[in-house]
């Protein structure tokens, strides 16, 4: 798939600031966006999909907030029979995520599974299948060319908290 | 969060990002509100050499910082010429006026730290140079809810599917 995006990432030169790049780079990536022709209805929003979008376009922001985020987050974690499975450890976690805005999860990941992950990153940069974006400090999506990565990101525990 | 949580992107560093402090919210916003998560994974030790990453506890309860809070330089047809800067001097001005206490994560590998949409955070300047502090962090948005990056005005690009 040609993507500007990809271009892009190495790219620092004028044609970022085009408006116009941005949209063209949208209708080359189609299939990535057509989730957003319902939720536009749902939202009341009146543009096309491939148009630039930014919170101008919503004067009058969706007072639907996460859970976590309303003044009865943590009676709501006491009456989930979820909360109630975590050890105590992790549920001082989630209550330090409602109060503080972070979580914790201590050794979480074992020393072979990142071994591993360094492993195939070295390997990646090492063959080019990756490389660091514009700001030379990022390497982007790496989960879709190393096992290792894309188990990581799909580590369910996250989903659930 | 309640909603069903969908993957959007990996980022690998090999070194730390010495990025000032930010919201991820800027980068990867959505509509409603707050409906992103982060999860950073220490792939080695961090020391206070290293440049680990730092944050501000209960920042997250800060109105959302967006580009009508700071001068963008946006128009109608083209982008401002570094908006990124201008929202960190922003984000700076903010940590200042509301005298907020910087925190430390000295992660040891293998540790990870999830962060709301909202938590301003950023990575310390390497001290000791020429050092790594190999990480991955991975990014979540919520189903059902529009998807943009607030800077750029790109809708993001989703695998539905996951």
């Amino acid at each position: 798939m040609i993507s500007l995006g990809n271009i892009f990432r190495n790219y620092t030169g004028l044609l970022r600031r085009f408006k116009l790049s941005y949209v063209l780079n949208n209708l080359l990536n189609q299939k990535h966006l057509q989730h957003n022709i319902k939720l536009y209805k749902k939202f009341g929003l009146n543009k096309s999909i491939y148009a630039p979008i930014g919170s101008q376009d919503f004067p009058n922001p969706s007072e639907d907030i996460p859970w976590l985020d309303k003044p009865n987050a943590k009676e709501r974690l006491f009456a989930s029979k979820k909360f109630e499975q975590f050890p105590k450890e992790i549920r001082e976690e989630l209550f330090r995520f409602v109060d503080d805005g972070y979580m914790i999860l201590k050794d979480f990941f074992n020393e072979d599974s990142i071994n591993q992950l360094n492993t195939d990153i070295d390997n990646l940069l090492n063959k080019q299948q990756v490389g660091f974006n514009y700001t030379g400090r990022k390497i982007m999506e790496s989960y879709k060319h190393s096992k290792t990565a894309n188990q990581f990101f799909r580590t369910r525990v996250y989903w659930n908290c | 969060m309640g909603k069903k949580v969908i993957p959007f992107h990996t980022i690998n560093f090999i070194e730390g990002s010495e990025q000032r402090a930010h919201s991820d919210f800027i980068h990867m916003t959505t509509e409603p509100r707050g409906y992103l998560i982060a999860a950073w994974i220490a792939l080695e030790d961090c020391y206070e050499g290293n440049g680990p990453l730092f944050f501000y506890p209960g920042s997250q309860r800060l109105p959302y910082t967006l580009t009508n809070d700071f001068s963008s330089g946006n128009t109608r047809w083209m982008l401002g010429a570094n908006p990124n800067r201008q929202y960190e001097d922003k984000m700076a001005e903010i940590i200042n006026a509301k005298s907020l206490q910087k925190k430390h994560f000295i992660a040891q590998k293998g540790d990870v730290l999830i962060w709301h949409a909202n938590l301003i955070h950023g990575g310390e300047a390497i001290r000791d140079k020429g050092t790594t502090r190999k990480s991955m962090v991975a990014h979540y948005f919520c189903k059902d809810v529009i998807c943009y990056h607030e800077i750029s005005q790109r809708p993001a690009l989703l695998d539905i599917n996951d």
